[in-house]
């Protein structure tokens, strides 16, 4: 993606959504854009409402005000299904993997779910599930680019933490989406993992035009990796820009970054 | 019963330690790779019981072969256990009523309206579905202890409601249902129906092992695992859900009707929420996740309950249930069913012999 991050159309937009828990304002109003194709991070201390506003994006919690756009498609009443469908996938802060499947069984059920239909009739038949050599070549190359060949046929039941969340990544992107949610990727991992997720998502990038959102406690990871960065706090959003001008924001230092990054 | 006990507290132990001296997850799926050189532990039971199947009606005299042919009838109701609960996830107390649906609609269809009784059967699985896929509703709603309470509250709302009509109860007497018959050929023989039986619970056990591989198993797989993940990786939990639900009511709706034609009636009240219960401890006792589970719960239920009869005083036919009760409860010691906690004893006791005849190999958790 050649154009500057400012003229990139845009592939998600969160616009004044508000979520209220009770008496607490989870959310409050937040504006959020991610162009086509770009990593967008999202900081904020915890409780911040970055995990709220990932679940209202990805469909699991409506929101009391505010609308969420997919490619200038308003889907703030679409059901998670329909919105996986359209291209939004996710990754979670608990790993959510499907613990009875195998590492390829993971991914090649995203792909499925996204580009394929079956019928009942023919899966009962054991015809309707036969191989087809694109979703092969998508798995296979999320696979590689992760460096799970080797426990291709593993479940994902027996895995260590960091490689289920490489898993958990892998599944998002088989899914050939348009975006994905990161909610804590690299929670867990270790230096040699972290570099591993980091250089896949910048492989995946490279390779087609899915944004990132992301949403990172690790703050070198997070500027690292985005060409863009709002920060959440209290639920309202006090600052959006380039990674640069985030690092040096008054207003950010004080409410989050801290000592943290001038490591 | 406090001998029972004793031994559970027994058994218990042992499983403690077996479990502690494994370092995979006890609930992890076996890696199938991994199986490989262990194929033939798979491959001798299933023969043998292949073998014993077919040869069934061959060793038995004329009673005990009535009795294991109701037992495949039963056999068949099971695998919809084996969908809806075994790859399903869901707990369902309900089955027994659209056996019953199944078996009321056979009888009304060709004893009072003269279907050929094969056609009969099949409709009464058909028209088994829609109750199937009312139930669904709720599963997609409800979570695992409140689907298990809603399904018995549909069972028992069967049992009054719609088993009560006099047109299927005939006060209390049923409606007497015919052996099917194929031009002149009647299976009015038990041996005989006993095979057109095995026949129908081989070709829905190779269906649902279709199943499970399909796109359609793995989409059940991955909603037992984590039903959040799945929606937000666009699979639809509720058309999985129906999906079940649908199959398990026509295969428990098809058992049903062969049930009824087995005994000559269908009778309402032999399919009443209680009795369901039961059914669903004895699969889940036996195996809720394989085929093979469900055909040795279908066999032995019937088998068991005619021994104690025999050999017992009427007083202690409950044992039956107890006996299946505590096998459910075994089920926290292995939760794929006997017929596994057996598979995984004879691996250990073979990677024994092995590390007694071989000081190289050692036990393999499994």
């Amino acid at each position: 993606m050649s154009l500057p991050v400012g003229d990139r159309p845009l592939v998600l937009s969160a616009s004044g959504v508000t979520v209220r828990f009770g008496g607490l304002t989870a959310l409050d109003a937040v504006d959020l854009q991610v162009p086509v194709g770009t990593t967008v991070g999202l900081v904020g201390p915890n409780g911040a409402g970055k995990t709220t506003l990932f679940n209202v994006i990805s469909g699991l919690l409506r929101p009391d005000g505010g609308s969420v756009h997919l490619n200038a498609r308003d889907i703030t009443r679409l059901r998670p299904v329909a919105r996986a469908r359209q291209g939004i996938a996710r990754t979670y802060q608990r790993s959510e993997l499907f613990t009875e499947l195998t590492v390829r069984q993971n991914l090649q059920l995203a792909y499925r779910a996204r580009s394929r239909t079956h019928h009942l009739a023919f899966d009962l038949l054991g015809i309707g599930s036969r191989r087809d050599s694109e979703e092969d070549r998508v798995v296979d190359e999320l696979l590689t680019s992760l460096d799970l060949d080797a426990m291709a046929a593993s479940p994902t039941a027996s895995l260590p933490l960091g490689t289920g969340r490489l898993v958990e990544v892998g599944r998002a992107l088989a899914a050939t989406p348009e975006i994905v949610l990161l909610d804590e990727p690299s929670a867990g991992l270790d230096e040699h993992e972290t570099d591993r997720l980091a250089e896949a998502l910048r492989r995946a990038r490279a390779a087609s035009t899915v944004a990132f959102l992301l949403v990172e406690h690790d703050v070198d990871f997070v500027l690292g990796l985005s060409e863009r960065v709002s920060v959440l706090d209290f639920g309202r959003l006090i600052a959006v820009g380039d990674p640069d001008s985030i690092r040096a924001d008054p207003t950010v230092r004080a409410a989050y970054l801290g000592t943290e990054i001038e490591s | 019963m406090a001998v029972f006990l004793l031994a559970y507290r027994n058994l218990g132990r042992e499983a403690r330690q077996l479990d502690s001296a494994s370092v995979a997850p006890r609930h992890a799926p076996e890696p199938r790779a991994a199986l490989g050189h262990l194929r033939w532990q798979r491959v001798v039971p299933a023969l043998l019981g292949t073998t014993l199947v077919l040869l069934g009606p061959g060793l038995l005299d004329d009673f005990w072969t009535g009795i294991v042919t109701g037992g495949l009838a039963l056999a068949i109701i099971f695998l919809s256990f084996t969908i809806v609960t075994g790859e399903g996830g869901m707990i369902s107390l309900c089955q027994i009523s659209f056996a019953g649906v199944g078996a009321i609609a056979t009888a009304q269809l060709a004893t009072e309206h003269g279907w050929p009784l094969g056609l009969a059967v099949l409709a009464g699985g058909v028209l088994a579905v829609p109750f199937g896929a009312l139930v669904a509703l709720l599963a997609v709603r409800l979570g695992d202890l409140y689907l298990g309470l809603a399904t018995l509250s549909f069972a028992l709302l069967a049992d009054n409601l719609l088993f009560r009509i006099e047109a299927f109860d005939q006060v209390g007497a049923g409606v007497f249902l015919n052996r099917p018959a194929i031009g002149g050929f009647t299976f009015d023989d038990d041996a005989r129906l006993y095979f057109l039986l095995l026949a129908v619970f081989v070709v829905f056990a190779l269906l649902i092992a279709n199943l499970r591989r399909s796109t359609t198993g793995l989409e059940l797989a991955a909603i037992r695992s984590s039903e959040s993940a799945a929606t937000t990786t666009g699979i639809s939990v509720a058309r999985t859900k129906l999906t079940a639900f649908s199959l398990s009511a026509f295969i428990a709706g098809v058992g049903g009707g062969l049930l009824a034609t087995f005994r000559f009636l269908a009778l309402p009240g032999d399919y009443n929420a209680l009795l369901g219960i039961v059914w669903l401890a004895v699969v889940v006792t036996w195996g809720i996740r394989s085929s093979w589970g469900a055909l040795v719960a279908g066999l032995a239920l019937p088998v068991i309950a005619q021994l104690v009869s025999d050999n017992l005083e009427p007083r202690y036919v409950l044992l039956t249930s107890v006996g299946f009760g505590l096998g459910a409860i075994g089920l926290a010691r292995e939760p794929r069913g006997m017929l596994a906690l057996q598979a995984q004893q004879l691996r250990i006791l073979r990677a024994r012999l092995l590390r007694t005849r071989d000081p190289a190999v050692t036990a393999e958790p499994s």
